[in-house]
């Protein structure tokens, strides 16, 4: 991950409620992460929501939001493999395994960086700046146009 | 710009797999001393305390004893640990049987009541004996199970009655064609080891298609071509067959059955 400073990007400065917003796309998924457990869903709709109101906004916004969105999908595809791993463990149509935890662990890795890159970029947006993801910052770039 | 998004990604990706195969390396089942089906176990705990906390229990041993001696004499006779079946008596108005995960039978009081014979009893406790012994209740795990799990978790364990609804209705809820087919002959293989007439299945389920009892025939279709299929296959099946329970045993548990679903 990278940090930008705004003028990289975009030449004109956001405003308080651009800021704002873009943080905010960040915050709501940390939000519908702890209020949608244990479906792992929540996070992706919010964002999702989240992404088509700040369509029509700044670049800066619309780029933390598209960010934002991006950064959910592998979290959600990864967060519902293990869910429904455990509702099939709980239920007796599979038995545990060694690899049931690598895989949860892993997963749980995966949650706490993104919980704390989700924080970074949510404080850096605040701020004005770009916080770039490995991968999401990148694809984010192709997707959206100024 | 593309090209850098892609490379990105497989770099990624392989580093999620690698990370993966890395974790997959330990033994984590021998490190934390658990065995393969420790969740399995807890899970199905789990379930059936939220399906029973919907469940009222019958403990008239007019009631219950009867039952048990019937169970008993069929798991002896088929070479079943009686010991393995968890049975319950459930004191309820709707016409029910069905056979849950963890090995429980529930048999509601207003079915013991409407069967005529033991006979029909006892193809009943078969054909759900049959679901529990074929493992067909694994196979019926479903979203809608899941689901109340879920609910019931969310609802911080509250919310029990409606999950336990939930859970009553589904496990009670058809299965297969196919495994109802399946669970229907096993049964009469029982009823033939155990040398009851297993004629009465077919007469039980074929008066409940002339009571018209809405609730065991929508869970349990296609009666009358099943009551045809067990009739073709207990033909073969010939006399003499025994009476497990004494007339008055059978007499006084079907009519306190009945006497509570008039109350």
């Amino acid at each position: 991950m990278e940090h930008t400073e705004i003028h990289h990007l975009g030449n004109v400065l956001p405003c308080e409620e651009e800021k704002e917003l873009a943080s905010s796309s960040y915050l709501m998924s940390l939000i519908a992460i702890i209020v949608g457990l244990p479906m792992p869903i929540i996070n992706l709709i919010a964002t999702g929501i989240f992404f088509v109101l700040a369509r029509k906004k700044s670049f800066f916004v619309r780029w933390h939001c598209t960010q934002a969105l991006l950064s959910q999908i592998p979290l959600f595809v990864i967060n519902n493999i293990l869910f429904w791993w455990t509702i099939h463990l709980l239920f007796g149509a599979i038995e545990l395994s060694s690899l049931y935890f690598s895989y949860l662990f892993l997963v749980l890795l995966y949650n706490t960086i993104d919980f704390i890159a989700t924080v970074r970029c949510a404080v850096s947006s605040r701020q004005g700046s770009y916080f770039r993801w490995y991968v999401f910052g990148t694809i984010t770039d192709i997707i959206c146009k100024k | 710009m593309k090209k850098k998004a892609i490379l990105q990604s497989i770099c990624s990706l392989l580093l999620f797999c690698l990370m993966f195969f890395l974790l997959s390396r330990v033994d984590w089942l021998r490190l934390f001393q658990l065995s393969p089906t420790a969740i399995t176990d807890k899970g199905r705990e789990v379930l059936w305390t939220i399906c029973e906390s919907g469940l009222e229990k019958e403990h008239s041993p007019h009631i219950t004893q009867p039952v048990d001696s019937l169970l008993r004499h069929l798991c002896q006779s088929n070479g079943i640990e009686r010991e393995s079946i968890h049975l319950v008596i459930a004191r309820e108005k709707e016409v029910n049987a069905f056979a849950y995960i963890g090995n429980h039978l529930v048999i509601h009081t207003a079915l013991i009541g409407k069967c005529r014979n033991e006979q029909e009893l006892c193809g009943v406790i078969c054909h759900e004996l049959a679901h529990i012994q074929k493992g067909h209740i694994k196979q019926k795990v479903s979203f809608s199970l899941a689901l109340s799990s879920v609910l019931y978790f969310l609802s911080g364990g509250q919310d029990s009655g409606a999950a336990a609804n939930i859970i009553q209705h589904v496990s009670s809820a058809a299965f297969s064609r196919d495994l109802e087919a399946e669970a229907d002959l096993t049964a009469v293989l029982y009823m033939k080891e155990a040398r009851i007439n297993p004629m009465g299945l077919a007469t039980f389920l074929e008066e409940m298609e002339s009571y018209g009892v809405l609730e065991y025939l929508m869970e349990h279709p296609d009666t009358q071509k099943r009551a045809a299929n067990i009739r073709k296959e207990a033909q073969g099946i010939h006399p003499p067959f025994i009476q497990v329970l004494n007339p008055n045993t059978w007499q006084k548990m079907t009519d306190e059955c009945r006497q509570q679903g008039l109350q």
